[in-house]
């Protein structure tokens, strides 16, 4: 697209865009706001025309009822009727006299065009028209005429002659007996009422109020009765079909309708209309404007906006137009000059003034020009350059020729992939790795090996080419191409740039005898593993097995040595004895088994509850005191009070407790035992102290192993089973706790565990 | 009056309960509780044989054998264990014991054994 036409596009897009949107705005709101308005004078101009003449015919039906009940009218119309055919006699003239000055009086109320006293035969008896008397009325079919008989009746508007038209108000008239002579009729000139409803005040040349009628004849119309401004003619003539589109308002108040609106008229033509309905008389009134009217000022505004529009557009082009020259003027001069020194002439100049960028721009191009020369000159020097260049070359081969020897030393195997897939390079390393001859691996191309896809190493080095990105793939099982040698190795590749190509340089290191070493190892733990677990599995079955005999062999001894089964001599209860004490042991040390396996392969359950320490240590000194007593022990308590609780399994530690206190017994033949606890950082530490026969250094860090009885003389006849510290020190540590021994040999001992507090 | 018999073993039950079954063969029992015990006894009491525990705290049945053989090289001596091994066999190789017997096997085997060692003995004199 040329500069021309971008302009002419992006300046009436900034200028007539906004243009057409705020007169679009404007139009519309003037729009509703006039709308509005003239709505608003409509409904004021309706309502004022219905009340008036609501107001008018009420008036007209008072008046009536007047005349029905006035006195002369009562007693002069049977005389006048009486002596009608005798209009001659004295009795006739006075009545018609009294009569004539009554309606006279009666005419200064409102003017009437007639009033009429008829009898009930429709002829008139009397009439302010003296020509009428004795004739029959002229409007007999009128039915206001005959409902009158009944009331007070509005009749219908009627044309008396040409251009004349009227409108009859009836009543029933009574004679001073009350009984029915005939009827009250008032004739209304409807021309000052017509004069009313069509004046135009206010609705501007198009506007007018009408009124019509429902009718029903052969079919459904609406009847005009008052002479139109646009169809003088059309009172009680113009007709409008019933559901046909003109008229829809006054269609509308004759449904007893009242609203406003957009409205085909009488003459098909769009207007603003209001309409009611005048229930009294039956009758609808519509007040209304054309809208082509109302809204001219509207449309003039708009027109005017177009104008304006039309010019914005054609000054916009033609300033586009100027714009757009002034810029290509210089361009053009520019291309021009470069054609020119394009073709061989450096000494040409295209000289631009202009301070604008394209001014700039064809200096820049001068200079350039002027450069361009003097480099041309200088082409001598420019060989030496070329020179400098080859030593630089030289430099690069001999760099890469150490590079190459480097890559030959290294311990990894080492190839170089070219931007085609195929080998640069490659090592000794790397062939022996591999098993490939050199040929083989030279003619591998890497971007179509299939194993390399498989891998992913293909994604890989297609990134180091790519984007540059090195990579590592660890512990890759594979398989050489042609010598089909299998090796774990690690790859290694990272971006190279050679002679300006890209290349990629990979590292393999040869790790199979590494993790076939790791595999094997690894192996060997699995078995012993799984040794242990079948020992620890054995244990425990022979274990639970041995429990069942064994209680049989207890209770068995009991049964005898209680005397259940026979009396016992006091030899025989000695053998029982001792029967007894040795299944105990043997029980004690089958449970001792079963919980150092349980706590050894993790299978012992812990309860943890929160629990005050003094009141464990409590409850197993009060346990164990007939025991400690019969040693002839002392037992010494040290309790730190204000102890805060420990999260503990409360038997398991009691568990531990006993047993400590049991050893302190087992070597301690005099003095004391003493039972402390107290805080230390964090933990709470309980330590049991004897005045034994203590511990030899050497053997303090065996105590807590499993089976370690040191042999120290009568210990053996402790009845010990040898599993109870290395169970202490389990249970303890399981705990999150710590356990542990100080020994003054020959002295006594300190066996102390500590709990953590949270 | 039957041959004196010399039982060593650290454990005082067993002695009890041995030394008696012992005795109801016919036998005339000694117990000691240790080596050094037996030691005393080889020399003083001169029994006929000796029936010792492999395994015992501060001198065990293999100490205790070297020094009778010592004092006696012709003493016959039974050696029993609990846990019967080539390792403790091995070690009294060459000390002339004329059975090893398991400890739970005691009184089932310990009589002929005893029989047995005594003939063989007897039989020497």
């Amino acid at each position: 697209m040329s500069i021309n036409k971008k302009l002419i596009i992006l300046s009436l897009a900034l200028i007539v865009l906004p243009m057409i949107l705020i007169g679009t705005l404007i139009f519309f709101s003037a729009k509703r706001h006039i709308e509005r308005e003239i709505m608003a004078k409509l409904e004021v101009v309706a309502d004022l025309k219905v009340d008036k003449i609501e107001t008018f015919f009420y008036e007209r039906a008072s008046d009536v009822a007047l005349a029905q009940n006035l006195f002369v009218i009562k007693v002069y119309y049977p005389i006048m009727k009486e002596y009608a055919k005798d209009t001659t006699s004295p009795e006739y003239i006075t009545a018609k006299e009294m009569l004539d000055e009554y309606v006279n009086v009666f005419q200064k109320i409102y003017r009437y065009r007639n009033i009429r006293l008829v009898d009930l035969n429709k002829i008139v008896v009397y009439s302010s028209n003296p020509e009428e008397i004795g004739k029959t009325l002229p409007i007999a079919t009128d039915s206001a005429f005959i409902d009158a008989q009944k009331g007070v009746r509005i009749g219908n508007i009627y044309s008396r002659e040409e251009n004349q038209y009227s409108m009859l108000v009836a009543a029933p008239l009574h004679d001073i007996d009350n009984k029915l002579v005939g009827v009250v009729v008032l004739e209304i000139d409807m021309n000052p009422i017509y004069k009313f409803i069509q004046e135009t005040t206010g609705l501007g040349k198009t506007g007018e109020t009408l009124i019509a009628r429902h009718f029903v004849g052969e079919e459904e119309e609406v009847l005009f009765l008052n002479p139109l401004r646009h169809e003088p003619k059309a009172a009680l003539n113009k007709k409008i079909l019933f559901g046909d589109r003109a008229g829809a308002s006054i269609q509308k108040a004759v449904q007893g309708k009242e609203g406003k609106g957009v409205a085909v008229d009488y003459r098909g033509k769009k207007t603003f209309s209001v309409w009611r309905y005048i229930k009294p008389l039956n009758w609808e009134l519509v007040a209304k404007i054309d809208i082509k009217e109302v809204l001219r000022p509207v449309f003039t505004l708009s027109d005017l906006i177009a104008g304006i529009l039309i010019v914005t557009i054609l000054l916009d082009v033609i300033v586009a137009f100027w714009a757009a020259r002034s810029i290509l003027r210089p361009i053009k001069l520019l291309e021009k000059g470069v054609g020119i020194i394009g073709a061989g002439n450096l000494d040409y100049k295209v000289g631009t003034k202009s301070k604008d960028e394209i001014g700039q721009l064809s200096r820049a191009f001068d200079k350039m020009t002027e450069d361009l020369k003097k480099r041309t000159i200088s082409i001598g020097k420019l060989n030496e350059e070329v020179a400098e260049r080859r030593r630089v070359d030289e430099a690069i081969k001999k760099s890469n020729r150490i590079f190459n020897s480097i890559l030959e030393m290294s311990p990894f195997g080492i190839y170089i992939i070219n931007d085609k897939g195929g080998v640069d390079y490659v090592n000794s390393v790397m062939l022996e790795i591999s098993g490939n001859t050199p040929n083989e691996f030279k003619s591998i191309n890497f971007f179509k090996l299939p194993t390399y896809k498989e891998l992913g190493l293909y994604d890989k080095i297609v990134d180091v080419f790519e984007n540059g990105k090195s990579f590592k793939m660890g512990a890759v099982t594979y398989t050489s191409f042609h010598a089909k040698k299998t090796t774990i190795r690690n790859f290694t590749g990272i971006p190279l740039e050679r002679e300006g190509a890209k290349k990629a340089l990979i590292f393999v290191e040869d790790i199979t005898e590494q993790k076939n070493a790791e595999m094997d190892i690894r192996e060997a733990e699995q078995k012993e593993k799984e040794a242990l677990d079948m020992k620890a599995n054995f244990i425990s079955v022979v274990s639970h097995e041995l429990r069942t005999p064994l209680t049989s062999i207890k209770e068995g001894i009991a049964l005898v040595s209680d005397g259940t089964a026979g009396e016992v001599s006091k030899g025989q209860k000695e053998f029982l004895d001792i029967a007894k004490r040795n299944v105990d042991r043997l029980a004690r040390l089958i449970n001792d088994v079963l919980d150092y396996q349980k706590l050894e392969t993790g299978r012992m359950g812990f309860s943890i509850m929160e629990e005050n320490i003094n009141e464990i240590i409590g409850e197993v000194v009060e346990e164990m005191l007939p025991a400690i007593k019969s040693k002839e022990l002392n037992i010494v308590e040290s309790f730190a009070s204000n102890l805060p609780p420990i999260r503990c399994d409360r038997d398991r530690v009691k568990q531990v407790l006993i047993n400590l206190v049991n050893n302190a017994m087992k070597f301690t033949d005099k003095g004391n035992i003493t039972i402390a606890s107290q805080k230390v950082e964090g933990y709470i530490q309980v330590s049991v102290s004897d005045t034994g026969i203590g511990i030899k250094e050497e053997d303090l860090d065996k105590l807590f192993k499993s089976f370690m009885q040191l042999h120290v003389g009568k210990e053996r006849k402790t009845g010990s089973t040898g599993l109870g510290l290395a169970i202490s020190k389990k249970i303890i540590e399981e705990q999150g706790g710590k356990i542990g021994v100080e020994s003054d040999f020959g002295k006594g001992s300190t066996f102390s565990f500590m709990l953590p507090i949270k | 009056m039957g041959k004196k018999i010399l039982l060593v073993d650290d454990e005082e039950d067993f002695l009890k309960v041995t030394s008696s079954r012992i005795e109801s063969w016919g036998y005339e029992v000694i117990s000691v509780a240790n080596g050094k015990q037996a030691l005393d006894a080889v020399m003083s009491k001169n029994p006929d044989i000796v029936i010792l525990d492999y395994m015992m705290p501060e001198m065990d049945g293999i100490e205790t054998l070297k020094r009778i053989r010592k004092i006696n090289k012709k003493l016959p001596v039974i050696m029993f264990t609990a846990y019967p091994n080539e390792k403790a066999i091995e070690g009294a190789e060459n000390l002339s014991v004329r059975a090893f017997i398991p400890k739970l096997s005691m009184y089932s085997d310990s009589q002929e054994a005893l029989k047995q060692a005594l003939k063989i003995s007897e039989g020497r004199e």
